[in-house]
C-alpha cells in the first residue's frame, strides 16, 4: 500500500469547474448510502457557488446505489426553476441500466463521455 | 243361596270317600274268596258222605249254599251249584228230598247248620279282612299322590319367584293334585280379578296371558275372593242358578270348587277348579284345595317381598349405573345418548325420547329416541316452544306430567299423534334441567296402559333428575370449554416462522373429551437481530382462566424477548409478569434462542420438562443447565441461562408435560420412551412428532393436552449462501463481498452479478438504515439457487419507507431493485420486513414498466405504509 492515498480513497467526490456557469463532479469507486452526504454536499456547493449546469461523471464509479441517484435527483429539481441541467456521464453499461429500469434516462440526460456531456453547454 | 259353604282347616283323611269302597279290587277278591268256599264246600261234601247218609250230604250241602248266599258273595253261588252237581254226580245217589223223621236227623241238621254257621263265619271275617286290606292300600296309594301332588306343589311353589309364576304354578299343580279339568287363579287388582288359567288338556305355557275379569262377577272364583270363603256347586243347574256369569263361559261343568287365597291374613285372591262330573267336590278335595290355597298364598307372599326387593334391586343398579354413565359424558350429546339408552326399561318404558332446546332457544329439538321408530316420531323432530303441547308445557314450566291414555293428551297435540302411531299408550313427560335451568325433555312411553305406582314415578323422577343434573353440567362445561379452546386457538401462532436453515413442526393437541382445555402453548418467531426464539410453556390450571394466562404470556414473552437478548433477562422479566398477575398463577416454561448459522443455543428452562435434542445421527439426549424456577415461585431466584452449540443436523424437541406424564407409567418411563422414540426417527419434524405422539400415546387416551414445537437445523446446501451481519456500513461490505463471490462461483456474468449486488444492496441498506433498537442489530441474508434462478432472502427488523409522491432523495430502492430483479416481495410481519428477490440466471431482466414516475406498480403486493 503506498503512504499516499489515492484521490478516490480520500474524496470520493470531486468537483471541478469547467467554466462559470458548468461544474463536474466526479465520482470516484463506489458512490452509495455512505458517500451520499458527501456528494449532495459537493453538489449543493457547486450550485450555491453559481454553477448553472452540472455535469456528473460516473465513469470512474464502480457502484451506484438509489441514495445517489436520490441525491442526483434532488440536483435537478434545485437547477430546473433557473433552466440548468444535469449530465451525467455513464459509460458502463451496467450502471447505465441503473438509470433505464429507473426512467431516469427521461430525467438526466445521459452522455457516454464527459467530452460528450460538456458539448454545447 | 244353593252352593253348601263351608271352610276346613285339616284333612281327615280317615274319613273321606264312604263310598270310595273297594269296587273293582273288593270284587276281585270276593270272587275268589267264594270261590275257595265253594272248593272247600266240595271237599267237605265228599268228606262228609263217605260217613254219612246222602240225605245228610244233600243237607250239608245246602247250608255251604246258605252260607256262601249269606256271606253275598255271588261267586260263591255258583260255586255251591258247581259242588252240589259233582257231589250228586260222584255219589250216584238219587235221594233229593229231605226228611226229619227222627232225633238223629235233627240233631245232624242242627250240627250241618252250625258247621255251616261256623264257614259263614270265617268266611266273613275274612273277607272283611280283604277288603279292610284294600281300602288301606287304595287309601295309602291315594294319600301317596296327593303328598306327591303337594310336594310338587310345593316345590314349583318356591321355585316360582314373580306373583304371575306363582298363579301359574298353583293353578296348574292344584288342578293336577285334584284331578280337575281346568283351574283358574285370580288375584284381586283394584275391582278387578287378574286370572290365570290352566288346563289339564292344554300345555301350559310360560307366557300365558292373564285376563281381567271384574270382582264382581258372579263366578264362584270372584265369590270366593270376594266373600273369603270356599264355594263349591254340586250340579250345574246349581251353577246356571247361584253363577250365572260362571255358567255361560264354563259349558259342561258339572261341579265347580273356589277357594280363597290369602296373604298376611287378608284375601288377596282365590283359586277355582271346575269337574266334569256331578258332585265332585269331595271332602278330600276341599281339604287339597284349601292347603293348596295356604301354600299359595304364602309363596304369593314371598313373591312380593321377592318382587319388591328384586325392583328395589334394579332401580338401585339403574341409578348406579346410569350415575357411572353420566359422570364421564361431558358433552350434551353424550347425556342424551346415555338417557335414550337407560330410559328403557325405568319404571318398565318401552320407548324414551329426549329433547334438547335448540341453540336459539326457540323450539325442542329431538336428540334421540330409542324402543320406537325414528320414523313415528318425525312431528316431534322439532316442537316450537310457545305452542302447549305436553312436551312444550313440561319444558316451559318445568314440571313433570303423566298421561295414563292417549285421550290425556289433546288432541291437535302432535304428541298424541306420534304415541299412536308407535303403538304407545300411557306416557310421562319430565323436565331435564338442575336448579330451574331447563334444557330438554325426557319422554317415556309404555305400549299398555299404566298407573305408574308412586314407586314407579319417583324412581322416574330421580332418573330424570339425575339425567337433568348431567346435562346441566355438560352444558355449562361445554360452553366453557370453547371459550377455552377459542382462547387456545388464538394463543397459538398461525404459522410458524420461515427461517432459513431451519424447518419446524408444531403440534397441540387438546385433552380427550372430559378432559379440561389445559394453559399449554408453543411458539416460534423471529428476534429483531435474526435470531430464531422458541417457546414452549404450561399454564398449571385448567379452562378459561388459564387459557387467559397463557395468552398475557405469550404477548408478553414476544414483548420483552424484543427488546432483550439475553434468554435470562427475558424469563426474569416474564417471571415479574406472573408475580403481578391478580389470581397468582404459576407457569413452566422452555425458551431457546437460536443462532441458526453458528447453531448456538442460549437457553433457560423455567420449571418446564428439558428439550430433547437429536442428532443426525440419531443420538438423543435432553438438554442440560438452565435450569430455573418455573414462573410465580419467587421473582427474585436468579435465572439460569444454558448455552450449547448444536451441530447442522441437530433436531430440537420442545413439548409440555403431557407427552412424558402418563397414567400407566413412571415419569422416567415418559422420558425415556420419548427419547427412544425420538431418536429412532431420521425423517424431518413433522414426522418426528407423528412418530413420538404415536409412541407415548398409540391408541389409548390422552389425559392431558399436549403442546409439541420440534426445530430442526438443516444443513445448507452447497448452492446456498447463508448471512448474518451487523447493520452497519462494515456489514454491508462484508455482504457485498460475499454475495459477489457467491455469485461469482454461480458463474453469474458480471452484469447479473451487478444487478444482484446492487438490488440485494438496496434491500440490505434499507434494513441497516431502519434497523430498529439500540446499537449492534443485525441484518440476516440467505441466497440460493433452484436451476437458473437465483433467490435472495433479506430480513431486517424495520419497515420500508414509502417514497413520497415525487421521488426525492429517498425512495428510489424499490424502483430500482424491481426494474433490476425479476421479482421483488417484501413481507411485513411483526418481526420486520423480508425482502425475497428472484433473478434468472441466464439474460437480462424482463422488461419492467416500472419506474420513479410510473409508481402505481410499487404496491401491488406489499402494505406500502408510512412509517
Amino acid at each position: 500500500m503506498s503512504d499516499v492515498p489515492t484521490t478516490h480513497e480520500t474524496r470520493a467526490v470531486e468537483a471541478l469547474r469547467h467554466s462559470s456557469e458548468v461544474a463536474v463532479l466526479v465520482i470516484h469507486g463506489q458512490a452509495d448510502l455512505h458517500t451520499a452526504p458527501e456528494l449532495r454536499e459537493q453538489l449543493h456547493g457547486v450550485i450555491d457557488d453559481g454553477a448553472f449546469h452540472v455535469v456528473v461523471d460516473l465513469t470512474d464509479a464502480t457502484f451506484v446505489d438509489s441514495m445517489t441517484l436520490g441525491v442526483l435527483l434532488g440536483g435537478v429539481k434545485r437547477l430546473r426553476p433557473q433552466g440548468g441541467q444535469l449530465r451525467v456521464v455513464v459509460t458502463q453499461p451496467g450502471l447505465r441500466r441503473i438509470f433505464e429500469v429507473t426512467l431516469l434516462d427521461r430525467v438526466f440526460t445521459l452522455f457516454p463521455t464527459r467530452a460528450d456531456a460538456l458539448d454545447r453547454l | 243361596m244353593g252352593a253348601r259353604m263351608s271352610s276346613y282347616g285339616h284333612l281327615g283323611l280317615e274319613r273321606l270317600e264312604r263310598r270310595l269302597g273297594p269296587r273293582t279290587r273288593g270284587r276281585a277278591a270276593a270272587t275268589a274268596l267264594g270261590a275257595l268256599l265253594g272248593l272247600g264246600g266240595v271237599a267237605l261234601g265228599v268228606l262228609l258222605h263217605s260217613v254219612t247218609s246222602g240225605a245228610e250230604y244233600a243237607q250239608l250241602v245246602g247250608a255251604v249254599a246258605l252260607a256262601m248266599l249269606l256271606g253275598g258273595v255271588p261267586a260263591g253261588v255258583g260255586a255251591t251249584v258247581v259242588g252240589w252237581g259233582l257231589g250228586a254226580f260222584v255219589l250216584d245217589d238219587p235221594r233229593w228230598t229231605v226228611a226229619f223223621d227222627d232225633k238223629d236227623e235233627l240233631l245232624r241238621w242242627s250240627t250241618s247248620l252250625l258247621a255251616a254257621a261256623v264257614v259263614v263265619a270265617v268266611g266273613w271275617a275274612m273277607r272283611r279282612g280283604h277288603e279292610r286290606a284294600a281300602v288301606a292300600a287304595v287309601e295309602a296309594e291315594r294319600s301317596r299322590r296327593r303328598l306327591e301332588a303337594i310336594q310338587e306343589l310345593t316345590a314349583s311353589l318356591s321355585a316360582a319367584v314373580r306373583p304371575t309364576d306363582v298363579a301359574q304354578a298353583l293353578a296348574r299343580g292344584v288342578v293336577e293334585a285334584l284331578g280337575a279339568r281346568r283351574g283358574a287363579f285370580g288375584l284381586v287388582d283394584g275391582d278387578e280379578l287378574v286370572v290365570v288359567e290352566s288346563s289339564e288338556t292344554v300345555v301350559q305355557r310360560d307366557d300365558v296371558p292373564a285376563v281381567r275379569t271384574p270382582l264382581a262377577a258372579r263366578t264362584p272364583l270372584a265369590a270366593a275372593a270376594r266373600e273369603g270363603h270356599v264355594v263349591w256347586v254340586e250340579r250345574h243347574a246349581e251353577l246356571v242358578r247361584a253363577f250365572p256369569d260362571a255358567a255361560r263361559a264354563s259349558r259342561g261343568a258339572a261341579s265347580v270348587l273356589a277357594v280363597p287365597v290369602r296373604r298376611a291374613g287378608s284375601v288377596i285372591g282365590a283359586m277355582e277348579f271346575v269337574f266334569r262330573e256331578p258332585a265332585a267336590v269331595t271332602l278330600e278335595r276341599r281339604a287339597v284345595a284349601t292347603l293348596a290355597a295356604e301354600l299359595g298364598g304364602q309363596a304369593l307372599e314371598r313373591a312380593r317381598l321377592y318382587e319388591l326387593e328384586r325392583l328395589e334391586a334394579e332401580r338401585t343398579g339403574r341409578l348406579q349405573s346410569l350415575t357411572a354413565a353420566l359422570a364421564v359424558s361431558l358433552v350434551p350429546a353424550d347425556v342424551a345418548e346415555i338417557v335414550r339408552e337407560q330410559g328403557i326399561g325405568t319404571a318398565g318404558a318401552d320407548a324414551v325420547a329426549v329433547h334438547l332446546v335448540a341453540a336459539a332457544g326457540d323450539s325442542l329439538e329431538l336428540e334421540g329416541a330409542s324402543g320406537v321408530d325414528a320414523t313415528g316420531l318425525a312431528a316431534l323432530a322439532r316442537l316450537p316452544l310457545g305452542r302447549d303441547g305436553a312436551l312444550e308445557t313440561a319444558f316451559s314450566r318445568g314440571r313433570a306430567s303423566f298421561q295414563p291414555s292417549l285421550e290425556s293428551l289433546h288432541p291437535e297435540d302432535p304428541l298424541r299423534a306420534s304415541l299412536e302411531a308407535e303403538g304407545l299408550v300411557s306416557s310421562a313427560i319430565f323436565p331435564l334441567g338442575a336448579s330451574r335451568r331447563v334444557h330438554g325433555v325426557l319422554l317415556l312411553g309404555w305400549r299398555t296402559a299404566q298407573a305408574l305406582e308412586p314407586d314407579d314415578r319417583a324412581f322416574a323422577g330421580t332418573f330424570a333428575s339425575q339425567c337433568g343434573q348431567a346435562l346441566d353440567r355438560a352444558i355449562r362445561y361445554e360452553s366453557e370449554r370453547t371459550i377455552a379452546e377459542t382462547l387456545q386457538q388464538s394463543v397459538l401462532p398461525e404459522a410458524l416462522p420461515e427461517v432459513p436453515g431451519v424447518s419446524f413442526a408444531a403440534r397441540y393437541l387438546p385433552g380427550e373429551a372430559g378432559v379440561d382445555v389445559g394453559g399449554d402453548w408453543y411458539d416460534a418467531f423471529t428476534l429483531p437481530d435474526g435470531r430464531t426464539a422458541l417457546v414452549v410453556g404450561d399454564v398449571v390450571g385448567k379452562g378459561v382462566r388459564a387459557a387467559a394466562t397463557m395468552g398475557q404470556l405469550r404477548n408478553s414473552l414476544r414483548a420483552f424477548a424484543s427488546e432483550h437478548d439475553d434468554p435470562g433477562e427475558v424469563v426474569r422479566r416474564l417471571g415479574g409478569m406472573v408475580d403481578a398477575l391478580p389470581d397468582a398463577p404459576f407457569a413452566t416454561l422452555a425458551y431457546l434462542v437460536l443462532d441458526v448459522p453458528g447453531g448456538r443455543c442460549r437457553y433457560v428452562i423455567a420449571g418446564h420438562p428439558p428439550p430433547l435434542l437429536v442428532t443426525s445421527s440419531g443420538t438423543a439426549a435432553y438438554l442440560e443447565g438452565g435450569r430455573s424456577l418455573p414462573l410465580g415461585v419467587d421473582g427474585d431466584a436468579p435465572v439460569e441461562v444454558g448455552d450449547a452449540t448444536l451441530e447442522t443436523g441437530t433436531t430440537i424437541v420442545l413439548y409440555t408435560d403431557g407427552l412424558v406424564e402418563r397414567r400407566d407409567a413412571t415419569l422416567d418411563e415418559g422420558f425415556e420412551l420419548v427419547r427412544e422414540t425420538a431418536g429412532s426417527v431420521s425423517a424431518g419434524p413433522d414426522t418426528l412428532i407423528d412418530h413420538v405422539l404415536r409412541g407415548a400415546f398409540g391408541d389409548a387416551e390422552r389425559e392431558d393436552d399436549v403442546a409439541m414445537l420440534v426445530a430442526r437445523l438443516e444443513p445448507l446446501s452447497a448452492d446456498a449462501l447463508e448471512l448474518r451481519l451487523p447493520a452497519d456500513r462494515e456489514g454491508l461490505g462484508r455482504m457485498r463481498a460475499r454475495l459477489g463471490e457467491w455469485l461469482g462461483k454461480l458463474g453469474a456474468g458480471p452484469d447479473i452479478r451487478h444487478d444482484v449486488l446492487l438490488a440485494a444492496w438496496e434491500a440490505c441498506a434499507n434494513a441497516v438504515e431502519h434497523a430498529e433498537g439500540p446499537e449492534g442489530k443485525m441484518f440476516t441474508l440467505h441466497a440460493d439457487r433452484e436451476d437458473d434462478v437465483v433467490r435472495l432472502r433479506i430480513g431486517d427488523t424495520g419497515r420500508w419507507r414509502a417514497p413520497d409522491g415525487t421521488p426525492g432523495e429517498r425512495g428510489l430502492g424499490l424502483p430500482l431493485m424491481r426494474g433490476l430483479m425479476d421479482r421483488v416481495d417484501i413481507v411485513h410481519a411483526a418481526e420486520g420486513t423480508v425482502v425475497m428477490l428472484e433473478r434468472r440466471l441466464d439474460g437480462a431482466p424482463a422488461p419492467s414498466p416500472t419506474g420513479v414516475f410510473g409508481n402505481t406498480a410499487l404496491g401491488t403486493r406489499e402494505s406500502w405504509k408510512p412509517r
